[in-house]
């Protein structure tokens, strides 16, 4: 498992000198110093990393939760939320919501909170969407791992054992290995959030540069947001190989 | 007398609309082996489920099951965590049923393993479900149920998947520990799959029904003599090799599938291609027919050329030389209705039927294969097995060809329909004057119905003989193994196949024969004539009779 | 028993399709929008006939930039599965890639650089949306060419060319059509981020995301709902309308 996370990171590596590198000569042929540009886009990008980051994290773990409870309790509050969310997933993606909460908004003392929600809201739906379908097709016995439940209950374990121990791991994988799509919505939804909202990240950073004309700056912070999503997907991966060893390998 | 462990009484399933076990009524006593078989669909994994106390959701029971002790289901795919290695999941199911703990779950675990003939058990506990190759998965399955001290134990279709040689051995360890330790051992599988061998008693299950299980009375034989003659298909060293990519050095890595064979066919005659997975029948069958390019070697169709043979002429050939596939409805287009194919087929390859006279042929044919001519506007999707092996074979003999090239051509049929189509595929042979080329890893089958047969192992044939002489004296201790696992005795020989990315040095059955020297590891035994027909490819092949497992 | 003539892979795909209950309802919605979004200067004025009539400008952009991202992907794809293993490895390694960066900032890179023309938007959006198509094509493309009906085709003497028109051709349809699909909820979503951030369509062209940004300079929350909704609604619809065609494609393994 260590030498898994290594080797996602590492592998991540060679991508991110890639953009240090473009928005170096970017910034070099656009007349700045490349020191400059990404000292501007270093300062900018923690706002962003703590606005993605936990919404990330809390999205997809509020997601997976309501998910499970649709696949376990369809009848039960949290069953009913975890269908509806996983349901209405493609209608609310970050920037949308961003800009309703932004034309909603009329002081700035949620302003965390309502770009947090924002852009929690897609993973979670995601999240929903794919361990509900996981477990409901564990449970039923109809997908290839379907039979590892059901034979597992033919040994004889009971039936919490085998929920908790063999149906919902089951149900986790593939929320974490399906992270790369609400990542990059995280991230982009992030560039409409702090510029919608005027939070000095990078994607505000990004948009502000761009449209006084100054290439270099903006490059460099778009190679800064892409090194994000980089790092992120590969903590995806490596929170995928915890959940299905079958992917260590890969 | 002593009580069963485990006693249905005039157990009932039924849906509300479909009645799916009528009336069941049977025990099994402790130490007992009771085999259950019946066709795809019969109701057996239906059964299994209800015996073991986890009925399908939406059925109806009625009647009675009664157990004593621990029941466990072994599944039909015998499926494992995927995300738990095997030592966690015997150290949580011996938790739960014997309240072991750790150390004595591990203890009890490679107890277990060894049982069934796993090496270096205690270094497997920490391997991953998808680290085990299949047969390997299949004993770890079988080990966890047994750890757990069942006293019912009920295995459905168990290690269906794996060669026959391997089954039946799992099979004979599964009912030897039933005999030892007073357990009631249920097997359930298709008639084919060999459980009927280490059975006490056997069952079968039709419609519902259950029977004491008789042997189909009506079996295809082939009782004619293999006619003489100078062959009509001739094989020269053939060769079939897949490229694996490079390795570090930049050299060409192959895997090399069939291996310098040669062979030849005469006209009428059968020819038997027995093997299991790996041994390169089915490649080689397809590489007969220009359906995977071999690598080197010759295929001669009348003296022909296959391999340089120009589009035209190849056209022609294929004419001459059909194929019947392992699954007859994937080997039809799934957008296209049976008379499309049909007319397709005979299109391009017999341009001398005009349009309108292809209409009758396909009718002649599909009487002969006994099909109504109302398939002709049916898609594959909706064709029972037994019909769609039979739209395949009418496919194959519309062009009217004098060589068929069956890849187990009953792989998806069992029982009696199997028997059937059988038959059905030798009356055919008689009446067109067909030459078979038949591959298959069912000794039974392939003996029964060939008059000669190559025992192929490693893309390499082991032994060669007329279908009588093999079943009779077969000499090469694979061939015994094959003959010994369709007659549901065991197999003498020991172990797993090798991967055959690594194959062993010398004979590529060493690591598994029971006769082994070291000399075998050595050099690779050639071809030796026994008898005058006879070959065999073994070192120490008259030293017969020593195959004790 | 149902009579053969409606036994056809196509009535069966249908009934799938049918059977997928979002996708019918996803297909009414965007019925209805087709109708409502022409006709709705006859409404006058108003926010939603306002909202409807941007709704013009986003639709007909997501749908040319949807099918040039879908027409490219699938040529992509199946380019990679025709040149052979080494080509094959490094298309799809590229298009992997790419599927895991934020392909959309490029198209606000590329419109704050280069000034907003429609040329260049309608390409860096149907380039957002082109990798994912061209993964999915090359998996279905190399699971249909697995299938032993292809095989049996080449045992009945007919040549590669006929076996790609009558065999590959015909099963290759529908799966293609549903990967192509996913570009359009990709390039409607893409254009209207751009939009709300000033960097989409040129300004003569309305479009919801247009309207967002307008509303949201304003700070007028009832003059937002209308874009928002509607845009949901034609992002949910277009969604699971894709869901719909995989499943209607994908009847038989
Ligand atoms: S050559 Fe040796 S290893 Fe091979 S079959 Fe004969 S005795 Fe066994």
């Amino acid at each position: 498992m260590l030498s898994f996370t290594a080797r996602r990171f590492t592998a991540a590596v060679p991508a991110l000198a890639l953009f240090a590198l473009l928005a170096a000569v970017a910034a070099e042929a656009t007349g700045h110093g490349w020191a400059e540009a990404l000292g501007a886009m270093v300062e900018a990008l923690p706002l962003t990393v703590a606005l993605t980051v936990p919404a990330l994290a809390m999205g997809t773990g509020i997601g997976a939760l309501l998910g499970l409870s649709a696949g376990l309790r369809p009848r039960s509050l949290a069953g009913w939320a975890g269908m509806l969310l996983g349901g209405i997933g493609p209608a609310v993606p970050a920037f949308l919501l961003a800009a309703v909460f932004a034309a909603l908004m009329t002081d700035r003392s949620f302003t965390l909170v309502l770009a947090w929600t924002a852009l929690a809201v897609a993973p979670a739906a995601q999240a929903a969407r794919v361990a509900r379908q996981a477990l409901d097709g564990a449970l039923d016995g109809n997908m290839i791992d379907g039979g590892a439940i059901f034979a597992a209950r033919g040994r004889g374990l009971s039936n919490k054992a085998v929920l908790w121990h063999h149906a919902v791991p089951l149900g986790l994988a593939p929320v974490a290995g399906g992270l790369r799509s609400p990542v990059i919505t995280v991230v982009a939804g992030a560039v409409a959030v702090e510029g919608l909202f005027a939070l000095p990240g990078a994607g505000r950073l990004f948009l502000e540069t761009m449209r006084a004309g100054d290439a270099g700056t903006a490059v460099a912070a778009l190679a800064g947001l892409c090194g994000l999503t980089v790092l992120l997907n590969a903590a995806g991966a490596v929170l995928h190989g915890w959940f299905d060893p079958r992917f260590r390998t890969a | 007398m002593s009580t069963p462990l485990l006693e249905a009484e005039a157990l009932s399933i039924h849906t509300g609309r479909d009645i799916l076990l009528d009336r069941l009524s049977f025990a099994v006593n402790p130490a007992e082996v009771l085999s259950i078989t019946g066709a795809a669909g019969s109701g057996k994994t239906l059964l299994l489920r209800t015996l073991a106390g986890l009925p399908a959701p939406g059925a109806w029971i009625e009647g009675e099951v009664r157990a004593q002790g621990r029941r466990l289901l072994v599944t039909q795919d015998g499926a494992l965590t995927p995300h738990l290695t095997l030592g966690a999941q015997f150290a949580e199911l011996l938790a739960h049923h014997l309240g072991l703990d750790e150390r004595a779950a591990r203890q009890r675990a490679v107890a277990a393993l060894e049982h069934l003939h796993v090496s270096a058990a205690a270094r497997r506990l920490a391997l991953y479900p998808h680290e085990l190759s299949e047969p390997m998965r299949w004993r770890a399955v079988l080990a966890l149920a047994l750890a757990a001290e069942p006293t019912v134990l009920l295995a459905d279709a168990p290690a269906a998947s794996l060669d026959p040689t391997l089954r039946a051995r799992l099979l004979d360890e599964l009912a030897g520990w039933a005999r030892e330790t007073g357990a009631a051992l249920v097997l359930s599988g298709r008639p084919e799959d060999g459980v009927t061998g280490p059975a006490t008693r056997a069952l079968n299950l039709d419609r519902g029904r259950l029977t004491e299980s008789t042997p189909p009375t009506e079996t295809a034989v082939n009782g004619e003599a293999p006619p003489p003659g100078p062959p009509i298909l001739s094989v020269r060293e053939l060769r079939v090799a897949f490229p694996l990519g490079r390795t570090w050095r930049g050299e060409d890595r192959w895997l090399t599938v069939v291996d310098g064979l040669s062979f030849g066919l005469a006209e009428g005659e059968i020819l038997t291609l027995l093997g299991e997975s790996g041994s390169g029948k089915s490649v080689l069958a397809r590489a007969v027919l220009r359906l995977v390019p071999p690598a080197g070697g010759q295929v001669a169709w009348m003296a022909r050329d296959l391999a340089t043979a120009p589009p035209e002429a190849m056209r022609r050939a294929r004419r001459d030389l059909q194929m019947l596939f392992p699954d007859p409805a994937a080997a039809l287009d799934p957008g296209q209705t049976i008379g499309a194919q049909f007319d397709e087929t005979l299109e391009a390859l017999r341009p001398d039927i005009p349009a309108a006279g292809r209409a009758r042929v396909i009718g002649d044919t599909l009487r002969e294969v006994g099909l109504p001519d109302s398939v002709l506007t049916r898609f594959p999707a909706t064709l029972a097995p037994l019909e769609a092996a039979r739209a395949g074979l009418a496919r194959a003999l519309l062009p009217g060809p004098r060589l068929l090239v069956c890849d187990e051509p009953a792989a998806t049929l069992s029982g009696v329909e199997r028997e059937t189509f059988l038959t059905l595929l030798l009356e055919l042979r008689r009446t067109r004057r067909l030459s078979l080329l038949h591959a298959t890893q069912d000794a039974d089958t392939g003996l029964r119905l060939g008059h000669r047969a190559l025992v192929l192992l490693s893309g390499r044939v082991v032994e060669e003989a007329d279908c009588a002489t093999l079943a009779a004296d077969a000499r090469h201790p694979y061939s015994r193994a094959l003959i010994a696992a369709a007659e549901a005795r065991r197999p003498a020989l020991h172990g797993d196949p090798p991967s055959a990315l690594r194959p062993p040095s010398g004979c590529p059955l060493r690591l598994r024969c029971p006769r082994a020297r070291d000399y075998c590891a050595q050099a690779i035994p050639p071809l030796d004539e026994v008898s005058p027909g006879h070959r065999v490819a073994c070192h120490y092949w008259d030293t017969n009779g020593s195959d004790a497992a | 028993m149902r009579s053969p003539a409606t036994d056809t892979p196509w009535h069966m795909a249908s009934r799938r399709l049918t059977a997928h209950r979002p996708a019918v309802a996803g297909l009414a919605v965007l019925a209805a929008l087709a109708l409502a979004v022409p006709a709705a200067p006859l409404l006058g004025g108003g926010v939603v006939a306002d909202a409807l009539s941007a709704g013009q400008g986003s639709l007909a952009f997501a749908l040319l930039a949807g099918l040039i991202g879908g027409g490219a992907g699938v040529v992509w794809g199946t380019l990679a599965v025709a040149l052979g293993q080494r080509a094959e490895r490094a298309m799809m390694s590229l298009a992997n890639r790419l599927m895991g960066l934020p392909l959309v900032l490029g198209v606000l890179l590329a419109s704050g650089l280069a000034g907003r023309g429609l040329g260049l938007l309608a390409g860096m959006v149907a380039l957002t949306a082109a990798p994912a198509v061209a993964v999915l094509t090359q998996g279905e493309l190399r699971s249909l060419l697995r299938r032993e009906f292809l095989t049996a085709a080449q045992a009945s003497g007919l040549s590669g060319r006929a076996i790609l028109r009558r065999h590959i051709a015909p099963n290759a349809a529908l799966p293609l059509a549903a990967a192509a699909w996913t570009a359009l909820p990709r390039a409607l979503a893409a254009e209207s981020f751009a939009s709300l951030l000033g960097l989409g369509l040129p300004d003569g062209v309305p479009s919801w995301g247009g309207q967002l940004a307008t509303a949201v300079r304003l700070g007028d929350p009832l003059a937002v709902a209308p874009p928002a909704l509607l845009l949901a609604l034609s992002l949910w619809s277009l969604c699971a309308i894709g869901d719909g065609l995989r499943a209607a494609a994908g009847g038989r393994p």
